[in-house]
């Protein structure tokens, strides 16, 4: 090979090297920009050309635009594109050789966004949430034993998520499989730091199943109030703040070999309080259960920590070889531009999927049957930020569960 | 030279594979054939379990005052890890049993149509002569409910090239009599598959 011709191909690996590093898709940066600004329609203008998108980036194309219409109450719309990054995180498990190669040599942003576990997991919560408000039970049933599924394959890392257990329980007990929503409710039981959380729940159910042991036991974790029949019933989902935004961590070994790995930035917990209030009279909540995304996300991140830091060391490895082949065959200035070219671009992959909240809520209020117009106070911060929301007028008849979806950003 | 003329004809020859290989085609097939991508419920799954269960209940003897039973599909509730249109189950039942001569149906989806129609027709746009009379709609005699379930198994995770699906379907049918509240007819059909997917691909 000619030098003129390595030369240029060294040119050409830098420059792809360099665009490719820290390299988001431009409509994903602007619908975030718009959804946080609050321009919803924006936001979701900016989403509307998936031929936009490399594949690279399809995967948050379909959970950032799936979130941003549940947001706006387009639940339909927003199914299809929660569906769709379902079926892409099916077919992203055979892992692909070829960028698996190109990702030793260049960068991980060459590869296509799998998405972290708890960020598959939630597109299963939203589109249990989705279904739930749009009635369709048995089809939210379907990703409760999805989400199960992936909570069953990796435990440790979503453990966590009280947020989605909470919903995989209510979607086996709103279709009357109540041993499997009991068995849900449990699971919940002993991973929540509080034991009165869900014991109305374990309760009712323990009494149905005829399970009189149990029930007597978790009889004693609940008020008096509590334990009134609800005829009717208000389920609010509630995404409270921002979601964490990953950051590069680097390690550098001197002169110029780094080695750099995605982190998520610290961030303050985001707890509020949420109260639902009718005629200035404020509903007692059956069950609150909170989920700290921040938490979960950690979680997810960490239980692959090893199998990035293991790629990062190979690729370190790999681009030192390509280096030294360099320099041994040119001039010492082009050795040095190459090298230099390698370590700006060690970028780590710090994609995620941005519009997520803070925390996400699930409350249960009893009502009487009728008509109802209610509403919802957050206080944020220990009380210097307070949000109202007046929800629309339901109606509902007895036995029957409203949901309402909220979201409330920083 | 000749080294180079070789290179061009391996050249042109993993460039027309590789062309062909990207065609797109389309081509019938036969909705009796079994075809399956993976372990998941496709049609050819529909199809074997409407056989399986439709034959049993054609050959299922009534009381001599039913001759001919009147029944009312409530559907079949999907209790599986997959979004499949059960309806089209249901259907295709309704429909064998229909034209096997030997159960009416009530079409329980046009009831609000039939609703509108006959109001229609007792309101003053229609002849008094041709209108239906009212209250002469045939009462269902049994409900055809079911339940379609799955159990799905993957492969423990270890060292593999491949990754393997096991997947378990059974359809439960049954006819339950509206007057009694017993079940007059019940009958299930099972279904099992595993499948093998690469772990690695291009």
């Amino acid at each position: 090979m000619s030098e003129y011709r390595f030369t240029y191909r060294l040119v050409l690996l830098s420059g792809l090297l360099i665009w490719i590093a820290g390299c988001t898709s431009v409509p994903l940066r602007e619908a975030r920009t718009a959804f946080y600004s609050h321009q919803f329609q924006k936001a979701e203008v900016s989403l509307s050309k998936p031929e936009e998108f490399s594949n690279r980036d399809k995967l948050l194309l379909f959970m950032e635009k799936g979130l941003i219409l549940h947001h706006v109450g387009k639940y339909e719309d927003s199914v299809k594109e929660f569906l769709n990054a379902s079926y892409l995180i099916k077919k992203q498990d055979v892992i692909s050789v070829s960028q698996q190669a190109a990702s030793l040599v260049t960068t991980e942003w060459i590869t296509e966004y799998k998405g972290e576990y708890s960020e598959r997991l939630w597109v299963h919560s939203y589109l249990m949430m989705n279904y739930l408000l749009l009635n369709k039970y048995e089809d939210a049933l379907v990703e409760a034993k999805q989400a199960l599924r992936l909570m069953e394959q990796y435990p440790i890392a979503l453990s966590d998520d009280y947020f989605t257990r909470a919903l995989i329980a209510l979607c086996y007990e709103i279709l009357g499989e109540n041993n499997d929503a009991y068995i849900e409710y449990k699971k919940l039981n002993e991973a929540i730091p509080d034991d009165t959380a869900i014991a109305e729940k374990l309760y009712r159910l323990a009494v149905k199943l005829g399970f009189h042991d149990d029930a007597k036991r978790y009889k004693g974790f609940v008020s008096k109030e509590k334990l009134q029949d609800a005829a009717a019933e208000l389920i609010l989902f509630a995404g409270i703040g921002n979601a964490p935004k990953k950051i590069a961590g680097n390690i550098i070994i001197p002169p110029t070999i780094r080695i750099s790995f995605p982190q998520y930035q610290y961030q303050e917990p985001d707890m509020a309080e949420i109260t639902v209030s009718e005629s200035s009279q404020n509903l007692l909540p059956m069950m609150v259960v909170r989920t700290s995304v921040d938490n979960v996300c950690r979680a997810s991140l960490s239980h692959r920590a090893s199998k990035i830091m293991i790629k990062e060391a190979a690729r370190a490895a790999v681009k030192e070889t390509l280096a030294r082949a360099v320099e041994s065959r040119n001039h010492e200035l082009v050795g040095a531009l190459f090298r230099a070219v390698l370590f700006i671009t060690e970028e780590p992959d710090t994609r995620s999927w941005e519009t997520l909240p803070a925390s996400l809520y699930l409350l249960r209020f009893p009502l009487v049957p009728g008509t109802h117009s209610l509403n919802i106070t957050i206080s944020r911060q220990d009380g210097r930020q307070i949000e109202n929301i007046a929800l629309p007028v339901i109606t509902l008849s007895p036995g029957q569960k409203g949901f309402h979806s909220i979201r409330v950003t920083d | 030279m000749k080294t180079s003329l070789i290179k061009q004809r391996l050249f042109l020859i993993l460039i027309s594979v590789m062309i062909g290989g990207c065609t797109a085609t389309t081509r019938d097939i036969s909705p009796d054939d079994a075809k399956h991508y993976d372990a998941s419920y496709d049609f050819s799954d529909k199809k074997k379990i409407i056989d399986a269960l439709v034959n049993p209940l054609l050959a299922q003897s009534f009381p001599a005052s039913e001759q001919k039973p009147v029944l009312i599909v409530y559907g079949v509730a999907n209790r599986t890890s997959e979004h499949i249109d059960t309806s089209g189950i249901t259907d295709e039942i309704r429909r064998k049993l229909i034209n096997s001569g030997k159960f009416s149906f009530i079409n329980e989806t046009q009831r609000g149509n039939i609703g509108q129609e006959m109001a229609h027709q007792y309101s003053d746009a229609t002849d008094p002569k041709t209108r239906v009379e009212y209250a002469r709609q045939v009462g269902a005699q049994y409900i055809l409910s079911g339940t379609l379930r799955s159990i799905e198994k993957k492969q423990p995770r270890q060292w593999r090239l491949t990754k393997k699906t096991l997947m378990y379907y059974s359809l439960n049918l049954e006819m339950t009599d509206i007057k009694t509240g017993l079940i007059a007819w019940s009958d299930a059909v099972e279904l099992a598959r595993e499948s093998s997917v690469p772990i690695i691909g291009w």
